[in-house]
């Protein structure tokens, strides 16, 4: 079968999971006030979406379609208490930090969405293929949102002081509103609307 | 067995469900003692940064980078030689406890009669003699339960540090007791009056007058978090009140040597 880079690719840009189709943005809200939460929520879900799909995808001939959501959620729940588990156990304080948000993986739309929209119907390598490109257009809006978030909002960047002292002192003060969930709309939209000027998008 | 027949439906269901399970419980057995290696790593980092063996940013006594393996073997022995935790009950008597004193939750405690309480006691030892206490701190700020630290210099009154660890208030507002220019305002404060009545030290919904004398157990506020300070302000009151007893005792007491 050959190696189809469309699948991989088109989600990261023309159909990314946030900018384009404006899902999961309740976590992107939440985990993107510091670059490092943004990205390790952001791995958390390449992690999820990819794996889900395989195995979605390796059981969809055999999924009787009465239970079909039921079983795609029972199968994310699961590799999201994977994940949280590992995360704990190796990433205390980022786990700490990132709370509840690892669990609420499970209700991501993205997730269930390349599920119902590529697993069920397509076979296991595109499916993962899928669920990698999805995962790494969530992450990498995360990671830019998280970006400027902390350098604006707390003068950092993964937990390193960026901004100099004499700054500060010259009267340079940090943008709290970066820090609230405010900060992350208008940053978010910022990308949107950047994203859809250079593309060309439209909403139909 | 047909394919949207009921008994093959259940069955599917069935079978994933237990795979899943088996899944996740042979994780979590697996995990479990990694996990609490890194969650009592935690609270001995916590200890350690309120009893000023270890800054936020990896300076001090104590080393502190990410939490890997070998690091939690530094903070743990650094634990180990620098600090001494012992258990008392609400009289201020040496106690006994199943639950280690790093594991005790202050909040389950509060709920009991004091001869029942088994408050967790940490002194910070340095060549035998005892050179700072830390108690645990524990109440309600506006939205969440807030869980600290605080630490007394060895005349058990006057502030030594603060932390809080585990909160959530508003980021940014409330949240910002965790920042270190917060922190800092405790510094030195008194927590006895000249009475040697316990005052603990309030939170000023605005400034601090420091023309009056009891700025000594005032600190200033936070500019939009008033809740969350007055918050605090209960939860030291409570907290330290619950210590008491026990303070009264080590004061009488005397500094001791070797404990």
């Amino acid at each position: 079968m050959a190696f189809d880079k469309k699948i991989l690719l088109e989600p990261v840009s023309e159909a990314n999971p946030i900018t384009i189709q404006i899902l999961g943005i309740c976590s992107a809200l939440a985990v993107t006030s510091r670059l490092k939460t943004a990205v390790v929520m952001g791995v958390s879900v390449i992690v999820v979406v990819a794996l889900s799909n395989v195995v979605i995808s390796l059981i969809r001939e055999r999924i009787p379609s009465k239970v079909r959501i039921i079983i795609e959620m029972t199968v994310i729940a699961t590799l999201v208490i994977l994940v949280d588990q590992f995360l704990k156990a190796y990433a205390f304080q980022l786990s700490k930090q990132l709370s509840v948000f690892v669990g609420l993986i499970i209700t991501n739309c993205i997730v269930l969405g390349r599920l119902e929209a590529f697993a069920m119907s397509n076979p296991p390598l595109p499916s993962f293929l899928d669920g990698v490109g999805n995962g790494v257009g969530y992450a990498l809006v995360l990671a830019v949102v998280g970006f400027f978030r902390e350098l604006l909002g707390s003068g950092s960047l993964w937990g390193h002081r960026i901004i100099p002292e004499p700054f500060y002192l010259a009267g340079y003060a940090d943008n709290g509103l970066m820090v609230l969930a405010p900060g992350a709309f208008i940053i978010l939209s910022l990308i949107i609307w950047l994203q859809r000027t250079m593309t060309g998008y439209r909403e139909d | 067995m047909q394919r949207q027949g009921n008994s093959y439906t259940f069955l599917f269901s069935f079978g994933v469900a237990l795979a899943c399970a088996l899944l996740l419980a042979l994780a979590s057995q697996a995990l479990r003692p990694r996990q609490e290696l890194a969650q009592e790593a935690d609270i001995k980092r916590n200890i350690l940064q309120a009893l000023g063996l270890m800054t936020e940013a990896g300076a001090g006594d104590c080393a502190s980078r990410v939490l890997s393996g070998k690091d939690c073997a530094d903070i743990a022995c650094c634990y180990r030689e620098k600090v001494k935790s012992l258990i008392v009950d609400g009289t201020g008597a040496p106690a006994k406890s199943d639950v280690k004193a790093e594991l005790i939750d202050l909040a389950r405690e509060m709920d009991k009669a004091p001869a029942e309480r088994r408050l967790p006691v940490f002194i910070r030892v340095q060549d035998g003699k005892t050179t700072a206490y830390c108690f645990p701190v524990y109440g309600k700020g506006l939205w969440s339960s807030i869980y600290g630290y605080i630490a007394l210099e060895r005349d058990l009154e006057t502030v030594l540090a603060i932390t809080f660890h585990k909160h959530g208030e508003t980021p940014g507002l409330g949240g910002e007791i965790q920042s270190p220019e917060f922190r800092a305002r405790f510094i030195g404060k008194k927590i006895f009056d000249a009475g040697k009545k316990l005052v603990s030290v309030a939170v000023m919904k605005d400034r601090a007058d420091t023309s009056l004398p009891g700025s000594l157990h005032q600190v200033d506020g936070i500019t939009g978090a008033t809740l969350t300070g007055k918050g605090v302000t209960a939860l030291l009151k409570k907290s330290l009140a619950l210590y008491g007893p026990y303070i009264l005792r080590e004061k009488k007491g005397g500094p001791h040597g070797v404990r």
